[in-house]
């Protein structure tokens, strides 16, 4: 099982047009750190998840963001709003390279000659960029290191609770996510809305990835805890856990001061996570009936 | 203190009405209610109480000012769903309002299976609760609610998170978009019109 990518993102179409263009500009700016930190290359490891992790960083900082026209190497026609470089965007952009580090890495013991081998290339590749991102920021590579080890003890039993199989990544997003602060109660929400997310992102995955783990007899947390055996009926179940997760992000959120950027992360928290859900829990629906 | 108006997140110009429905907005929001056995309460108290105190000060402002008021909803306390009657289970429920979750655990794991109770099940979906373990919580308030019917706090627990399930979040329900086809029609188009070296 993979984990992550993508869910974690707007509705677009719920966003005013000033909020869109900020959060594209937050996109360029960690694509732009990507390249700064870590050369070229890594700036195809942007993700909706690490812009997400870098509004957020930016939205709890006292200093205002700022935005400027900047050019992009993969669209060399005219300028756009670009991000500047602040601490959140080099947070990212180190934690999107970890991630991706931990994820090879687990990719090693995974079915298949051919991935393993992708993924031992993969990791000469990276090695440099990860024990620079690690020496950076020594906390999440920890928590990830964590996740990869116990992800691979559950799938190993077998493990029949879905909340149980949530827990590694939920944990290491809580780590990742407790870091953006130093004042107590606000690293409290943190914790708790970093663990809510990972959470989501487990069970979300899971459930893209259901009708394929039952074809070729895959682990997958909602298969192993039973239930109904007609897939959409499971996949509306499994709905269920996402919503139930998504009405306590909102809960805690709710919680979390921040300084800029709170339309387009309650956006993203609420109306991003139901979307992301929906389409899941609808995805092949058309062949299934 | 902060400014009231930006507290309730209205204008100094707002009429009394609005703010009156941006009062109740945040109230709805934050209400205890929505916090119960979560273990973020105490900072959830605390932002109520700050809309309550910019509420009343905004009222307080107003009337001096000549201005109709009304004052803010009484203080919310929390337990108002706190069964009375006493239990075996005292101890361990105080553990967990102290957020000793896993000193709790324990305890309520030594009880042995005939005595686990509606409060037994009750208590344990608590700390599954805390710990993020949302749909182990559910099923333990099942079994409490099916243990006893006639109690409230289960049942409120029960249904909150029931409600979640079948709703996700809570604006989401606010913010529905009747002409939602007409946005993305809208939106593919400037997405086309940009990739065809549009200005932004």
């Amino acid at each position: 099982m993979g984990v992550l990518f993508g869910y974690v993102r707007p509705l677009e179409g719920q966003l005013r047009v000033c909020e869109l263009e900020a959060y594209k500009a937050v996109y360029c700016g960690l694509c732009r750190q990507l390249g700064q930190s870590f050369g070229l290359p890594a700036r195809f490891t942007l993700s909706y998840d690490a812009s997400f992790l870098a509004l957020l960083g930016l939205a709890l900082a006292e200093e205002k963001p700022a935005i400027a026209p900047g050019r992009c190497p993969f669209n060399p026609l005219g300028k756009r709003p670009v991000c500047q470089e602040a601490p959140a965007l080099a947070f990212a952009a180190d934690v999107a390279v970890l991630l991706l580090y931990w994820k090879l890495r687990d990719n090693l013991t995974d079915e298949g000659p051919g991935r393993r081998l992708l993924a031992r290339s993969g990791l000469l590749l990276w090695g440099g960029a990860y024990r620079r991102a690690a020496a950076r920021c020594p906390e999440p590579d920890e928590a990830f290191r964590q996740m990869t080890m116990e992800q691979r003890e559950l799938e190993a039993r077998s493990c029949q609770n879905p909340d149980e199989a949530a827990q590694p990544t939920a944990q290491a997003l809580s780590a990742v996510l407790s870091a953006l602060s130093d004042d107590e109660d606000q690293r409290r929400v943190l914790s708790r809305l970093g663990y809510l997310l990972g959470r989501f992102v487990y069970l979300a995955d899971a459930l893209d990835d259901l009708s394929a783990d039952q074809k070729r007899g895959r682990y997958n947390p909602f298969l192993q805890a039973g239930g109904p055996s007609h897939l959409g009926e499971l996949q509306q179940q499994c709905r269920g856990s996402l919503y139930l997760t998504i009405g306590e992000v909102e809960r805690t959120w709710q919680l979390l001061r921040v300084r800029h950027f709170a339309p387009i992360l309650e956006n993203i928290l609420t109306l991003g996570l139901m979307a992301q859900a929906d389409r899941l829990a609808e995805k092949g629906a058309e062949k299934n009936d | 203190m902060t400014d009231p108006y930006q507290v309730l997140g209205v204008s100094p110009s707002a009429t009394d009405d609005e703010i009156k429905t941006a009062y109740r907005q945040l109230a709805r929001k934050y209400h205890p209610d929505n916090y119960v056995d979560n273990p973020l309460a105490d900072l959830a108290t605390e932002k109520m109480k700050e809309i309550n105190e910019a509420y009343d000060e905004i009222q307080r402002r107003r009337r001096e000012g000549g201005q109709s008021a009304s004052g803010s909803y009484s203080q919310y306390g929390q337990g108002e769903y706190r069964s009375s009657q006493p239990s075996q289970l005292d101890d361990i429920r105080r553990l967990i309002q102290n957020g000793r979750l896993l000193e709790a655990e324990e305890l309520l794991e030594g009880i042995p299976q005939p005595r686990r109770d509606g409060e037994w099940n009750y208590l344990m979906g608590t700390i599954y609760y805390s710990k993020g373990w949302l749909d182990t919580a559910l099923n333990y308030y099942a079994t409490a609610c099916r243990l006893s019917p006639s109690n409230l706090e289960y049942r409120a627990a029960y249904q909150r998170l029931m409600q979640q399930r079948q709703y996700g979040a809570y604006t989401a329900s606010t913010t529905t978009c009747d002409c939602c086809e007409m946005c993305a029609t809208l939106y593919c188009c400037s997405t086309c019109c940009n990739c065809m070296g549009g200005g932004c």
